[in-house]
């Protein structure tokens, strides 16, 4: 276990861009929510799993929005209720652990992303527990079935809820595990948005391969720091990111189109890129939900899902979050190996490009690479 | 502790049609029920609060339904889940028992109305326990806020709900509780309904004055029973139900207007009725949100919630149900005493005109000066 500087911290979040694969939440709102927190004189531990004794637990917390805007007369019910003090995250999570009465030691992250991976280490902080090195993706991802534990067929259930108005609810059971989502998000349309706490799962079970993406908070810190010692000494920020990340530079050019709209609360839209130096006369093109999930050259399949496609704008070397991008900007893309647990066959069932709806298998992005195929 | 007889069963159902003030769900779904389960070779026991032992439990159920219609995608979608074998009720109640891991007894009645306390005791006859002779309102009431556990101060969670799907939930607190219905009916649009068990009462706290509405269901019984009696024997059946009940009457007429709208799941309206024999040349108007609230006699208030109005069916002495009524019906308006639960200030504020918007004060029945 080790105490996170602020510097460690603002390198995690720099890193989780690049992991965020386009999504993954504001990297302004989750540098800003670690800033506040450090303000206030909290602590951010970084526990691995290793660390975690058998019979410990941890389990993941997260925020549940609701997509359709409230009417004016919801908005006055809302107004009328009381509001807790507390984050909500933290009461659902002490909710989780008083029902499932055991020793909870940290609290695991849902995904990698900017804006998300900082909500669950404030709400580690908020608890005065540690947030485990781990999280339930190893980069960002849309819908809530792209979780590494249900991939390995266990149940998140029970889960807490909390509401900001002092509410709190306990799933136990449910006849198909899209009815958990389901049940949260129809709370969510009378709550603003609700607050849960899921996957309480022991250090035993942890510890096994492939349940949770181990040391992914470690990678992003690495990844960081790479980019910040880059620009600090004046190198290619590209080129060090890459090398942390294991990653390939894929395309180069200048964002030519793009198109994207609200699609259920989703995020959905392409961009299209036209090629630059080597890759001059090349076309490229990303689709996203919420995060970019496959990409063509000149109309051939590059990556897919479940590996990650990050853009990176060549001014400053950071990764672009959609849809932050712009005609005419210089970009580079970059693809990134999927975490093990995504690359078995339960993983790429709800995680491979078919599950998005797309006609592509999944070809691991070293195996593209040492073809030629990407 | 006894078993309820079918007679018995049928007299309460026409008891409560009496205390359901124009509400409290259909006597005929009520009737349905008591067949249907008496059919099945369900049995029916009723079970006073001093028959508890103070760490035994009693709870309320009963079914949440969604306000909206499913769509074509959710009923597709709802086809592929599976199905309990129990019916929803049964299984919220077992999962509050699970939970709370205490001894449950006997189900709570939601209130006294000819639908209502008969769904809830069918619901104990289906989990195979006892019905308490007690209930949270002691007359039908529209609203979750007129509940006197609530008005005693005690909380109505933890409460369990379970969908016919099988999925389980569990309210330990709500921010207002307004809010457990707001939550449960929410996981009823996504279920086709819900199955809820809530107001968990240890047999000390049902035993305390003001809690529950005890006696009830027998209170119930005794007027069906006056009733039937008084069909049986020629007697004036008004005056019967009168004397069981200890109430007035209060009008007698013809139906000489009326109107009712549906606003946000309530039937609200009023209904105005012009005298007959001693009340010739006086007007009588009764307000109501499902269950009647308020009454005026010639313009001034009159009998008002949370005392009891009922209207009947002069010619059948039956009870009317809102807006079960038509122009030139000739009826008589009969009041009750409210329980004592709803004569505390507290009470007054959750169940007095002013909490319907009805601006008087409350004056109890037995004080007003009748002309």
């Amino acid at each position: 276990m080790r105490n996170l500087s602020k510097q460690n911290l603002e390198d995690i979040i720099m890193g989780c861009c690049y992991l965020g694969s386009g999504g993954g939440g504001s990297y302004e709102a989750g540098l800003k929510r670690i800033h506040d927190d450090l303000a206030a004189g909290l602590k951010f531990n970084l526990m691995s799993v290793d660390e975690m004794k058998d019979d410990d637990y941890a389990a993941t917390t997260y925020y549940v929005g609701s997509t359709a805007p409230y009417t004016p007369e919801q908005i006055e019910r809302f107004n009328k209720l009381p509001r807790i003090k507390d984050e909500a995250t933290a009461v659902a999570f002490r909710l989780l652990q008083k029902h499932v009465g055991k020793n909870f030691v940290a609290v695991i992250a849902g995904e990698i992303g900017a804006g998300n991976t900082p909500y669950a280490l404030s709400t580690a902080a908020h608890l005065g527990i540690a947030q485990l090195d781990a999280d339930t993706a190893g980069r960002a991802v849309p819908e809530i079935d792209q979780s590494t534990i249900f991939a390995a067929g266990i149940s998140l259930l029970p889960t807490a809820a909390a509401t900001v108005f002092g509410d709190e609810l306990l799933i136990i059971k449910v006849a198909t595990p899209s009815r958990e989502e389901e049940f949260l998000r129809i709370a969510s349309t009378i709550s603003m948005h609700i607050a849960a706490a899921d996957s309480a799962l022991p250090g035993k079970l942890l510890k096994q391969p492939n349940i949770v993406v181990q040391g992914s908070l470690t990678l992003c810190e690495q990844i960081g720091r790479a980019y910040r010692v880059a620009v600090e000494s004046q190198k290619d920020p590209i080129q060090t990111v890459l090398d942390a990340s294991n990653g390939y530079k894929v395309f180069a050019g200048a964002v030519s189109a793009h198109d994207w709209a609200d699609k259920g609360g989703y995020l959905v839209g392409d961009v299209e890129i036209s090629g630059a130096g080597p890759y001059s006369g090349q076309r490229y093109k990303l689709a996203f939900k919420n995060e970019n999930l496959i990409s063509w050259r000149d109309g051939k399949v590059s990556i897919t899902s479940p590996d990650i496609i990050t853009m990176i704008d060549n001014a400053t070397g950071r990764a672009v979050l959609n849809p932050d991008f712009r005609k005419g900007q210089e970009v580079t893309i970059i693809g990134i190996p999927a975490p093990s647990p995504w690359r078995t066959a339960a993983g790429l069932r709800v995680c491979g490009p078919e599950h998005f709806g797309y006609d592509a298998s999944y070809i691991p992005i070293e195996e593209r690479h040492r073809t030629g195929n990407i | 502790m006894r078993t309820l007889a079918k007679q018995n069963l049928e007299d309460i159902v026409v008891g409560c049609s009496f205390l359901g003030t124009g509400g409290g769900g259909s006597f005929t779904r009520g009737m349905q029920r008591v067949y249907e389960d008496l059919q099945a070779g369900l049995t029916f026991k009723l079970m006073s609060p001093e028959e508890m032992q103070d760490d035994d439990y009693a709870a309320a159920t009963y079914g949440v339904g969604s306000t909206a219609p499913p769509t074509d995608e959710q009923k597709q979608r709802y086809a592929k889940l599976p199905h309990i074998e129990e019916r929803s009720t049964t299984a919220a109640f077992r999962l509050l028992q699970r939970y709370m891991q205490k001894n449950f007894v006997a189900t709570i009645a939601g209130e006294i109305g000819p639908g209502n306390t008969i769904a809830a005791m069918s619901a104990a006859a289906h989990i195979g326990i006892a019905q308490l002779d007690a209930d949270t309102v002691g007359r039908a009431a529209p609203e979750i806020d007129q509940n006197a556990v609530l008005a005693s101060g005690l909380a109505i969670t933890p409460a369990a709900g379970v969908t016919q799907y099988g999925d389980e939930m569990i309210l330990p607190k709500v921010a207002t509780t307004s809010r457990e219905e707001d939550l449960f009916r929410a996981a009823s649009m996504v279920s086709m309904g819900i199955g809820v068990a809530d107001t968990p009462l240890a047999g000390k706290d049902a035993k305390r004055k003001g809690v529950l509405v005890q006696g009830s269901i027998s209170h119930a019984e005794e007027v069906g029973r006056a009733c039937r009696a008084a069909i049986e024997t020629h007697q004036d059946v008004i005056r019967a139900v009168l004397q069981a009940g200890h109430g007035y009457c209060l009008f007698e007429g013809r139906i000489s207007g009326f109107q009712w709208e549906d606003e946000g799941g309530y039937l609200v309206g009023d209904v105005d009725i012009s005298g007959s024999g001693k009340y010739q040349g006086s007007t009588f108007k009764i307000a109501y949100k499902n269950e009647n609230l308020v009454s005026w006699r010639d313009g001034k208030f009159s009998v008002t919630c949370p005392d009891l109005i009922t209207m009947v069916i002069k010619e059948s002495a039956k009870a009317i149900s809102n807006p079960d009524f038509e122009k030139g019906q000739e009826v008589i308006v009969l009041g009750f005493p409210s329980p004592p639960n709803w004569r505390t200030p507290r009470g007054i504020e959750l169940f007095g005109p002013k909490h319907f918007g009805f601006d008087t004060p409350y004056i109890p029945i037995e004080q007003m000066q009748w002309t």
